[in-house]
Formats: structure tokens, sequence, C-alpha cells
């Protein structure tokens, strides 16, 4: 895993848990991501959850993406969307336990606390089981090739 | 609550499967008049880890306890790993005992942060009566921005240490029986001392603030757990603050010494553990007073009312101030705000007087050996208060029984007491208000209890508050996500 934080443009936020089968499938593909970057301006970071701090650290770069795994997409369909930031937080988000947090509202945060908004984007993929397990179901795993070059295609574009 | 069946193809069936992230509900019960008579703060999660672990290696029990939290796995990890030194009958290196210590100072620090910022902090800068929409960290946020910033870079710096030295920031297993498994490098060692000056600042800040609203709080100071009870903690030899080895202490209410240096093998002999029909934790009280006199309150209220110095200065300016508040032992378990922010500066001074010692970057960091006793006792003092881990082998050193004794299960006499005196001052009717509900939960905030184990499913640290009339009748419920 990278370790925050540097003068890298593009941060790459992977996660979910890897031990719930295809829920870690953004987890995973940090993982894939770390070990071949396309640059060294780019920072991989892998959790099983976004965490307040990840909005001090998203405001260290220009372009930050998020890789997550969905129950609303059909096993191995992959969505990538720009991020608006801002909104009402979620009730899940407002427990005072900080173990939910979507990527718009950690980027609120990154705006309303450090006064800076970086361009993002928020990649899914469908996954087919959230059971316990370590591996990523067959037809999912089929997605990271994809996500990869998606990954890539925005960072080219930036 | 489950209920659990096993059918006879063996498949074990636990339905419903509640999300347990913490979840515990309270009951107030009211008498003919309406009043309140009785409170109970009900535990309603169960985890096994005592029963499971039978028959595992002794020397997997560091990682397998690790995982029975995921904000002080690093106790869980010093205390197991301190039990299994026992069972190997090992002097585990000193630079690797003073690398347990940053290990835990550095969860401590981070623990604390969650504890204050996001969960008190929004009780503090919004009022006990503020908006419940807004109760959150995202309302502190909007109301006070630098409090936020700074509770998150707080924390953020706690969990960076760890992930420096454990490879992550949750579940690290770098701590081992017999010491700790890689030395701490130059390169990492400096970049922690790189961020100290900017967490003291923000330390003394947080000081200063809390004790500028301090005042605000004065019905809740009254009324908060602010009641006689004895405190625990393990100390140094000569009364000092310390979060990782020594005797245990226990003082009263009156602040005198009940008794000192114990050794906290020996906690049997001095600790009971009562279980209640009602919850699935533990109720511990101080043997020699019974049941439940020897009601007892661990955590940093009872570290500081103990402590007779920090050993770091900043800290012990504080620590002088502390003891000013009351000329007894200091009741009010509002002050737990206090404290904690006290042993979070201690924190920061401390990890630097560890990371500048000349053998902090030796490389002999770990001791070898088979096991040699058949039965060990680990104990440190967690976020939360002191922490036992007691387990007993087979000659494989395989575990045949495991009893765990956790800070929150120490306070669960001290929280249901604490419950019932907020309750008894601020319901008035039979009608729950926000304030009342928040004021609550709000007390049981300042035990900061470990009821979220490690599980991270849901996300949800549900809270059910409950209006049970004299015939048993529930007349209100609250239930907050």
């Amino acid at each position: 895993m990278s370790s925050v934080v540097g003068m890298a443009r593009t941060l790459i936020v992977g996660y979910g848990n890897p031990l719930r089968s295809d829920d870690g499938f953004g987890w995973h593909a940090a993982q894939r991501l770390s070990a071949c970057r396309p640059d060294s301006d780019v920072e991989v970071i892998a959790r099983q959850q976004l965490t307040p701090d990840l909005a001090e650290t998203a405001s260290h770069f220009q372009l930050v993406i998020f890789i997550d795994a969905a129950r609303d997409l059909s096993p191995g369909e992959v969505r990538c969307e720009r991020i608006a930031a801002g909104g009402n937080p979620r009730p899940a988000e407002t427990s005072g336990f900080s173990h939910f947090l979507t990527p718009a509202s950690l980027l609120a945060w990154t705006a309303e606390l450090y006064a800076d908004l970086p361009e993002a984007y928020y990649i899914s993929v469908g996954g087919e089981s959230f059971a316990e397990g370590e591996t990523i179901s067959p037809t999912v795993q089929t997605a990271f090739e994809p996500v990869m070059a998606q990954v890539r295609a925005l960072i080219i574009q930036k | 609550m489950s209920d659990v069946s096993e059918k006879t193809t063996k498949t074990i069936l636990i339905d419903p499967v509640t999300r347990i992230e913490g979840h515990s509900k309270i009951t107030l019960h009211l008498d003919e008049q309406g009043r309140v008579e009785d409170a109970r703060f009900h535990v309603t999660q169960f985890r096994g880890f005592e029963k499971f672990c039978e028959g595992r290696p002794f020397y997997e029990m560091p990682s397998l306890m690790a995982r029975i939290c995921g904000i002080c796995p690093v106790s869980h990890l010093i205390a197991s790993a301190k039990a299994c030194d026992q069972l190997l009958a090992v002097r585990i290196p000193p630079t690797a005992e003073k690398l347990r210590r940053i290990f835990g100072l550095a969860q401590v620090l981070q623990s604390h942060a969650l504890s204050f910022f996001h969960l008190s902090s929004p009780d503090l800068v919004l009022g006990m009566d503020g908006d419940p929409s807004k109760q959150h960290l995202f309302g502190v946020a909007e109301k006070n921005p630098e409090i936020a910033r700074h509770g998150i870079r707080l924390r953020q710096f706690g969990q960076q240490i760890i992930e420096r030295l454990g490879g992550k920031r949750i579940h690290p297993a770098w701590i081992v029986p017999g010491g700790v498994s890689e030395p701490l490098t130059q390169v990492n060692r400096d970049a922690i001392l790189a961020g100290i000056p900017e967490t003291l600042k923000i330390v003394e800040h947080t000081l200063d603030w809390f004790k500028s609203v301090r005042e605000k709080f004065r019905e809740e100071i009254t009324t908060f757990g602010n009641f006689p009870s004895l405190f625990m903690a393990i100390t140094k030899p000569d009364g000092g603050l310390t979060f990782y080895d020594g005797g245990v202490t226990i003082v009263d209410a009156a602040g005198d010494v009940v008794a000192s240096n114990l050794d906290a093998a020996h906690y049997p002999e001095y600790i009971g553990e009562k279980v209640e029909s009602w919850s699935y934790l533990k109720s511990a009280y101080y043997k020699p007073k019974g049941y439940a006199e020897g009601i007892y309150r661990v955590g940093p209220l009872a570290r500081m009312n103990i402590a007779n110095h920090c050993g770091t200065q900043r800290a012990d300016q504080e620590l002088a101030e502390f003891h000013e508040l009351q000329r007894t032992a200091v009741l009010s378990s509002f002050h737990f705000h206090f404290a904690r922010l006290i042993e979070a500066m201690y924190c920061v001074e401390r990890l630097e007087q560890l990371l500048t010692d000349p053998e902090i970057l030796s490389k002999h960091v770990r001791s070898f050996a088979r096991p040699n006793c058949v039965e060990g006792v680990g104990a440190c003092e967690a976020p939360r208060g002191t922490l036992f881990h007691h387990y007993k082998i087979n000659e494989h050193g395989l575990i045949q029984w495991v009893n765990l004794v956790i800070a929150t299960g120490h306070n669960n006499l001290a929280m249901n007491r604490s419950i019932l005196q907020v309750a008894k001052h601020f319901v008035v009717a039979e009608r729950l208000t926000p304030g009342m509900l928040n004021r609550v939960e709000a007390v049981i905030r300042t035990y900061d209890p470990c009821l979220s184990c490690s599980t991270h499913a849901a996300g949800e640290m549900a809270l059910q508050v409950q209006l049970i009339g004299p015939q048993g009748e529930v007349l209100d419920e609250v239930r907050r996500p």
C-alpha cells in the first residue's frame, strides 16, 4: 500500500472488504494498480472503507478516483461517474461512527475544511457475491481490465 | 438478540443476523408516579472470542485477538502478546518493549481523537439540546471547521504511526510473542518525529478550547455520573502514568489508595465478573467490596485520578490542573473528556521521548522460545481502561481456556448508574425529548464504550431508548440510527 502524500497529481482510492468476496473488488484493484502504476505521479491507497482522514489526503491532489463494488449493477458491469461534491450526508454517514462515507460526502469535507475540490470520479463494479470469502467471482474478475483502462483514460485525460 | 438453532444437517442457523456493530439499548423503568426508578444499558451483541479461540495454537492469539476491535486492536495485541510472553517465559528485548509502547501510544492517541472529536464534539460544539439532525461531525464541520480539521489530523497522525510500524492501520500483526516482528527504520522514525510539533499544537489548542466551553456544561458536570466509586488503573511503581506495564492501583472516591501495586496476573483475586440476564456485557467489580458495592471506573478519568505524575512536561501541568477540580478524586464522568485530552498530550510528548531514545533503531527486537508455562496473563491500559488477557494452554501449545476482561466491562456498573443519574435528573415527563435522549447517550459517550468491535458491514451504531411503565409496558421508544 502506498502511503500518503506527495505532490502526485492523481490519487486512486480502491476500497471494500477483501474478506467479503466481491465487496473487496476496489481493494484488490488498488493492489493491482499499486503493482503497475501508470507513472510516479499517481498515489494508490487500498482501504476497507472511506474514512474522514481521506478528506485531508484528497486535498493534496488534482484528480481523485474512487473504485468500489456496487449492488445496483449487473455482476461485472462497470460504471464511471463524475462526482459532484456536496449535498446532505446520508443517514448512515451521520451515525457518529464514521464507518460509512460516500465519495461525494468525503469530497464535500475536502472542499469545506481544506478549501480544495479536486476533480473526482467514482468507478463502481457490480458484484455477484458479498458472502464471506477472499476471492472475486469469475464474472466480476473480468471487470479488472476495463477498470484499469478507465483509470488510465481518466489520468491521460487530466 | 438472535435465536440460534442447529439443524440436523449441521447447518447452524442464526436468525436474525443482527448488525452487531455497537448495538445497544437503554431501558428506563418508571414508578407509579412516572418517575424514573431504574435504568439499564443493554449490550445485545455476542462475540464469543473466549470460546472460539479454544484449540488454536497460542502464537495465533495476538492476531486473533486484534480482530476483537477495529478501534483498539493494538491494545488487544499488546495484552495478548504479553500473555504469550509469559507462556514463553521470555524477557523481550528492551527496544521491542519501547516499540510496543510507541505502538500503544499511537493507538491511544487516535482512539482518543475518535472519541473526543468524532463522537463527543457534536455535543460540545453544538450543545446537548442542538438540532439532532446536525448532531454529528458534519455539523461540527459547519459550525467549527477548525475543531473538525484538528480531529481528523490528530486521528490521522496516530493511525499513520500504526501504519508505518505495523504495515496497516487496522488489525496490524506487528506485535508478536517475544517482541515485535520488525525493527523501526530511520525513515519511519524521522517521519513520525516530523509530525510531533503540529500535533502538540493541535492538542494544546483543543485543551484551551475545551476549557473555554466547559463551564457551559455545569449542569452536565453535576449530573453525568457524578457519584462516589472506586477507580482502577495500572500505574508505574512510583505512581506515574503508564499504558504498558506496572501494578494495579485502586483508589476510593476520596482519592485514598485502597490497594496498590497489585499483580495483574492475580486479577481473579480482586476482580469479580457478574453476568446479568439482560446484557452480554459482563459487570466487573472489586471483590473485597462485593457486587455491586465494588463498583469502580477505569479509563482516562481513573488514570488521571490515580496518577501522581505523567512524566512529561505539558501533560504534568494539565494533570495538576485536573487534580484542582476536586479535593477528593474527580468524580463526574463528564471530566473523562478533560482526562482524555491530557492523555492525548501525554501520548504526543511520550512518543517524542521514545522515538529519540538512542536504542530505538536497534535491530534486536524479538526473543524466541518454545512454551515454558501453561498459563499466562497479559495486562495493559487500553484507551478505555485496564485490559486483561488470560490464557491456559496444553503441552502442545494449544489454547485450552481464555478469559478477557475488557475496559467497557469494568465500567459497566458505572455506566448503568450514570444513565440512571442522568435519567432521574433530566426525564421529567413520560415523553422523551431529543435533548433528554442526547444526554443519556452523551453520558455513555464519556466512557467511550467499545461495543463496536470489528464488524464493519452495516456501519451504523444504533441506540434504542425505551420508556417502560410500572407494569412493564413500553410507553415510548426512540431509535437513533
